[in-house]
């Protein structure tokens, strides 16, 4: 082999490395792919089908002071309760690990000393609960809320609920200058029917 | 006549063919991939198996028998208990507890026989149907006006003489006081759809191993 035809061996090696290089640097790797979650984008009052049950979110309501039995707790910020029923699948399930995430990427998570979870869903059977989170000022309009499918794993490479709160600007204004404290309900059985249908 | 240019130019024998001047190779390739494709099972065995309910003990009659060793246990025990089903029948009530609409609320009456120094703390009952759904004692049940259900996480041993329990380490803790009788009866009060229609109840101390009786 000449050295010409060396120098263009070794020119082709280089090239095809640095190909291959910038090829993967673009392509999601493994864990990237095996931890992605699979999203399923709703809006109030449409159910929405996850791997452990179907979730309706019925609506929010906003103050700056929750209560739930004998504890009050007040915020600078505002606290949205979410309302929501939810029917398990197959198995006993509990609804948890529930965020918010505002429109600028933020999340918010549950807090003690309320309720983090939606108590546990029987197969068939919906319940009901309402599941207060504690935001800043400006994170109303567009907030989402995020709801696994189950709690381990936080929704890692399993089905996540994505529903538009559909807290527009309009909205959002009327929501933020909530005073009147907005009580949450313990995890109430609804019966064993369709989520948003009749029985 | 040969076709093999090679040969031609030479006169020597034609080369022998690509798969045979291989074949120990492609031979052994084989084994090598039923090798592979073992060693690529490591998740069923390290996480799938361990944590799904793939070891029943599976019964014909109303009396079964659950027998597995407790993981993590030390000193090393052995659950072994006989679990027979006395009945299953479904109530608008049970005690204080109403059901929900839509729902009836199964009572399960099982009797548990076990050696005394065998621990059988926390166990999960549960309702199967035919189509596969699972029915537990927590879910599905109206909070009775005491507030707390206490059918929700039912004990399965006598509350006054428990016998051994673990720890969360694992080890075993004795009993103290009184002694476990030979066997006792445990119930169960689990919700489900009106439509739906039990087939099996299912005993269990956490996955892979669990019992299964069949409803009568």
């Amino acid at each position: 082999m000449t050295t010409r035809q060396n120098a263009v061996t070794g020119l082709v090696v280089i090239a095809a490395l640095a190909a291959g290089s910038a090829l993967i640097s673009r392509v999601p790797g493994p864990q990237e792919v095996a931890l992605a979650p699979f999203l399923h984008a709703g809006t109030v009052g449409a159910p929405i089908h996850l791997r452990t049950g179907e979730i309706v979110v019925d609506g929010v309501q906003a103050s700056t002071q929750v209560r739930q039995g004998a504890i009050t707790a007040s915020t600078s910020g505002h606290w949205l309760v979410v309302t929501l029923r939810y029917t398990a699948a197959d198995t006993p399930a509990s609804l948890a690990g529930m965020t918010v995430q505002s429109r600028d990427g933020r999340t918010y998570s549950l807090a003690r000393p309320f309720q983090s979870a939606c108590g546990v869903g029987q197969p068939g059977v919906t319940i009901a609960c309402s599941m207060p989170f504690e935001l800043a000022p400006d994170a109303l309009e567009g907030a989402h809320l995020r709801v696994p499918a189950a709690l381990l794993g936080g929704g890692e490479g399993d089905d996540i609920a994505d529903v538009d709160l559909g807290i527009d600007a309009a909205t959002a204004a009327r929501l933020a200058v909530a005073t009147e404290p907005v009580r949450i309900e313990a995890v109430t059985v609804v019966g064993a029917q369709r989520v948003g249908g009749t029985p | 006549m040969t076709s093999d240019p090679a040969a031609r130019h030479t006169g020597q024998q034609p080369l022998p063919s690509w798969w045979r001047r291989n074949r120990v190779a492609l031979v052994a390739l084989l084994p090598m991939l039923a090798l592979a494709l073992a060693a690529s099972s490591f998740r069923y065995v390290s996480i799938y198996r361990p944590t799904t309910f793939v070891a029943g003990q599976v019964a014909t009659g109303s009396t079964g028998r659950f027998l597995a060793p407790v993981p993590g246990a030390e000193p090393p025990t052995t659950r072994d208990v006989s679990i027979t089903l006395v009945s299953a029948t479904p109530h608008a009530s049970s005690g204080d507890l109403g059901a929900a609409k839509g729902t009836r609320l199964w009572e399960v009456e099982l009797e548990f026989a076990a050696d005394p120094g065998v621990p059988l703390t926390g166990c999960t009952i549960e309702l199967l149907d035919a189509a596969g759904q699972v029915y537990g004692t927590a879910g599905g049940k109206p909070v009775p006006a005491t507030g707390r259900d206490r059918t929700a996480y039912p004990a399965c041993v006598p509350e006054a003489t428990p016998g051994p329990e673990l720890d969360l380490d694992g080890r075993v803790i004795p009993a103290t006081g009184r002694q476990r009788p030979a066997s006792w009866p445990v119930l169960a009060v689990i919700a489900i759809p009106t439509a739906g229609t039990p087939v099996a109840v299912r005993i269990h101390w956490g996955p892979p191993d669990y019992a299964q009786l069949p409803l009568p």
